[in-house]
């Protein structure tokens, strides 16, 4: 009795593990993360990817089209763009601002003919998910006080030590 | 009055050439070594 | 009968510190104002906290150690390398408040690498960070590569005191008779090329679209950086961002300047332009680029993967010049190392660990002391092959004609030993944390030598020992080990009773 308890408990797990992962490749299996474009290169080279991520700094011309870099948790590309492609970008990660969430599709190089040798996506499809938006600063108030504390005794000292060096002036240095 | 001024002339052109060749230098440096890049990758297309 | 350190010498290191952290203070005004300007306030309330404290402290220190008498030897060896310390830990407040690194460790490692001019960086999400920030990541590259001493002596030190600090900061030489005008004709250089080399990366990223004003941060960024061998740039790719080889070339130029003798410079500004044909260290720098740059080459014939020859020159040669001249610029991700042949990788290795000029701002062995070593050898076979009383004389030429003597050789060779000992000691230490051996020794050799190229070790996650491992490996690499060392007889002599 309890045997068979374990033994389906076992097949359970392994049936429901394998169910979780093929979901998993099911889900991912279109987008691919950036860092495995570099560390199995080999898988992906001269083939056909989709990467989703966040375009970041700035749209860099190269002659008649774009480079963008874009970044996703962790790992980043340049992506080539065309100028129609180029217009689509309201929003570039910075300070105080989220760059535009974009989904690319598009062939991966790691030595790209047509760029010397750069690492690149050429995109082909371009399409933008989520929009950027600006970001407020949070200023925080323990910073602001300890500031002003801290200027308060800075200028105390230094008035304190103007005066002594007066002092030393006029009477000459005691020992 | 103009001699000093011929003075500053004299230094400011030497600065010049200076940095001139100095910004040349680099260059040939790379070049030197374009070669020698571009001799052994013409031993791999020897190979193949 | 080795002298103790004694009350006083406590009093005039502090005194001198004091100084400095104020000097340092002043500077910390730059990042403020940049904030300010692009109203970045949360940035620019951190700075103007960092710059009270400093001149609180710096202030404190002077009010209560008064000026004593011109400082010895022992005591400016002392304030260089406690200086460097101190100003690690100033400098990482406001990175440490900005909350892009996980601990104030990860600030110091940061400020200690810019400083140290090493590049290896532990920031997070680099891309989302203000400006003032940035700019003060890449300030403190120019300020650590100028050498803080050197900044400061601009400022305030003056007299005799000026060369014994300027000493520990491994400069030995001067490059004028008085040292002030040394500091001073190195200002010149920096600035004028500070001036060029902005200018030109300032128009080719205005071509290439960037907007006007991100263009001029890019420029001096990455100016500051490459032109002091640190080798940060404003965004996580660093040089990789720009998908330039003109960018690439442009920078190229002006690290390989940077990593040029302030000697040299001197020599021809002023009218002895035929110095860059005839000095020894220059021509030993070219040919050990070379030879490196060949072992690069015969790494990768061995596997050829290149579609053709630019690519496969713009990707060896960019890594081999910046290890070698110590910038770190990679225009590469550090996976990419994961392709490379073990031989290429040895080649970069070798490259780091030689390292540029003296006295320039590069770090690492310095290719003047591979030459006298060279030198060296040269005379001794010759004394062994030559019938007995000739007497053997090896000269070169160094902005002078130099005649080699035994103690010449005799510094050269304990400091090379002492550089191997440290790439090695950091490489175990790497190896002892469970990392493999080639990239601990890369990642030990790139932090010792003040180059902060990576294979991926480096990152906000690895172990807190080994951070801090990096950390004293890039102060000891940059100071060059003799004014540490004195640091260190210093405070045990502190502790024992005289």
């Amino acid at each position: 009795m309890k045997r068979t308890q374990i033994f389906l408990a076992v097949m359970w797990s392994v049936f429901s593990g394998v169910a979780i992962t093929s979901q998993n490749i099911k889900n991912t299996a279109y987008i691919t993360p950036i860092r495995a474009l570099f560390e199995t290169p080999s898988l992906y080279d001269g083939k056909e990817v989709i990467i989703k991520g966040e375009v970041i700094g700035d749209i860099i011309r190269d002659g008649t089209d774009y480079w963008i870099n874009i970044k996703d948790e962790n790992g980043f590309i340049g992506v080539i763009i065309n100028s129609s492609q180029k217009e689509k970008i309201r929003y570039t990660g910075r300070y105080k601002m989220k760059g535009d969430i974009v989904k690319v599709s598009g062939v991966y190089h790691l030595h790209c003919p047509l760029h010397l040798g750069e690492r690149d996506i050429h995109a082909e499809k371009f399409e933008i998910i989520e929009n950027g938006y600006e970001v407020q600063e949070v200023m925080r108030t323990d910073k602001l006080i300890g500031s002003v504390v801290l200027g308060m005794i800075t200028i105390f000292i230094l008035l304190y030590s103007h005066k002594k060096s007066i002092h030393r002036d006029i009477y000459g240095q005691q020992s | 009055m103009k001699e000093r001024f011929k003075k500053y002339i004299r230094i400011i052109d030497r600065w010049i050439i200076g940095i001139v060749l100095e910004l040349i230098y680099p260059l040939i440096t790379f070049s030197a070594a374009a070669i020698l890049c571009f001799l052994m990758y013409l031993t791999v297309f020897i190979r193949r | 009968m080795i002298p103790y350190f004694s009350r006083e010498d406590v009093g005039s290191i502090l005194h001198y510190l004091g100084k400095i952290i104020k000097g340092v203070g002043i500077l910390i005004l730059i990042p403020f104002f940049i904030g300010v300007i692009n109203k970045e306030w949360v940035p620019a309330i951190d700075f103007l906290f960092t710059f009270l404290l400093s001149i609180f402290i710096g202030d404190t220190l002077l009010l209560i150690f008064k000026e004593g008498k011109e400082i010895n030897w022992r005591q400016g060896m002392s304030i260089v390398s406690l200086c460097w310390i101190i100003v690690m830990f100033l400098g990482a407040i406001p990175l440490y408040l900005s909350g892009h690194y996980i601990g104030y460790l990860d600030a110091s490692f940061e400020a200690m690498s810019a400083l140290a001019t090493t590049g290896l960086t532990l920031v997070n999400d680099l891309d989302h960070m203000a400006y003032a920030y940035n700019f003060w990541r890449h300030l403190m590259c120019f300020i650590g590569g100028q050498g803080i001493i050197l900044v400061a002596l601009t400022l305030f030190v003056r007299g005799g005191s000026a060369f014994k600090v300027y000493v520990g900061e491994a400069r030995e030489e001067k490059i004028m008779p008085n040292i002030i005008q040394t500091a001073r004709f190195i200002w010149l250089v920096s600035l004028t090329y500070l001036v060029i080399g902005t200018a030109i990366l300032f128009g080719i990223n205005l071509w290439r679209n960037i907007s006007p004003g991100r263009a001029l941060f890019h420029a001096i960024c990455l100016f500051m950086a490459g032109w002091d061998t640190a080798g940060f740039a404003v965004q996580s790719q660093n040089v990789l961002y720009y998908h330039s080889p003109v960018v690439e070339l442009v920078t190229a130029m002006f690290f390989l300047l940077g990593a040029v003798n302030f000697g040299v410079h001197y020599a021809v500004w002023t009218g002895r332009p035929r110095e860059l044909l005839r000095n020894y260290e220059l021509k030993i720098y070219i040919v050990s680029i070379l030879i490196t740059f060949f072992l690069v080459c015969t790494g990768f014939i061995i596997h050829f993967q290149f579609p053709d020859f630019i690519s496969f020159f713009r990707e060896g040669f960019y890594q081999l010049i910046s290890a070698h001249t110590g910038v770190g610029y990679s225009n590469i991700t550090f996976h990419n190392f994961a392709y490379w042949p073990p031989l290429a990788i040895l080649g970069i290795i070798i490259a780091m660990g030689l390292g540029g000029s003296s006295t320039s701002t590069s770090g690492g062995i310095k290719i003047l002391r591979m030459g006298i070593l060279l030198k060296g050898i040269k005379k001794e076979i010759k004394v062994l092959t030559s019938p007995g009383a000739t007497v053997v004389v090896e000269r070169f030429h160094h902005i002078r004609d130099i005649v080699i003597e035994d103690t010449h050789i005799k510094m050269a060779a304990i400091i090379i030993i002492l550089y191997i000992t440290l790439y090695l000691t950091g490489g175990l230490i790497g190896v002892f944390y469970g990392y493999p051996f080639l990239p601990s020794l890369f990642e030990s050799v790139s932090a010792s030598a003040n180059v902060g190229l990576s294979m991926g070790i480096t990152s906000p996650f690895m172990p807190t020992g080994l951070k801090i491992t990096y950390i004293i490996q890039m102060w000891i690499g940059r100071l060059e080990f003799l004014s540490v060392f004195v640091l260190f007889r210093f405070l045990l002599s502190l502790k024992s009773p005289e």
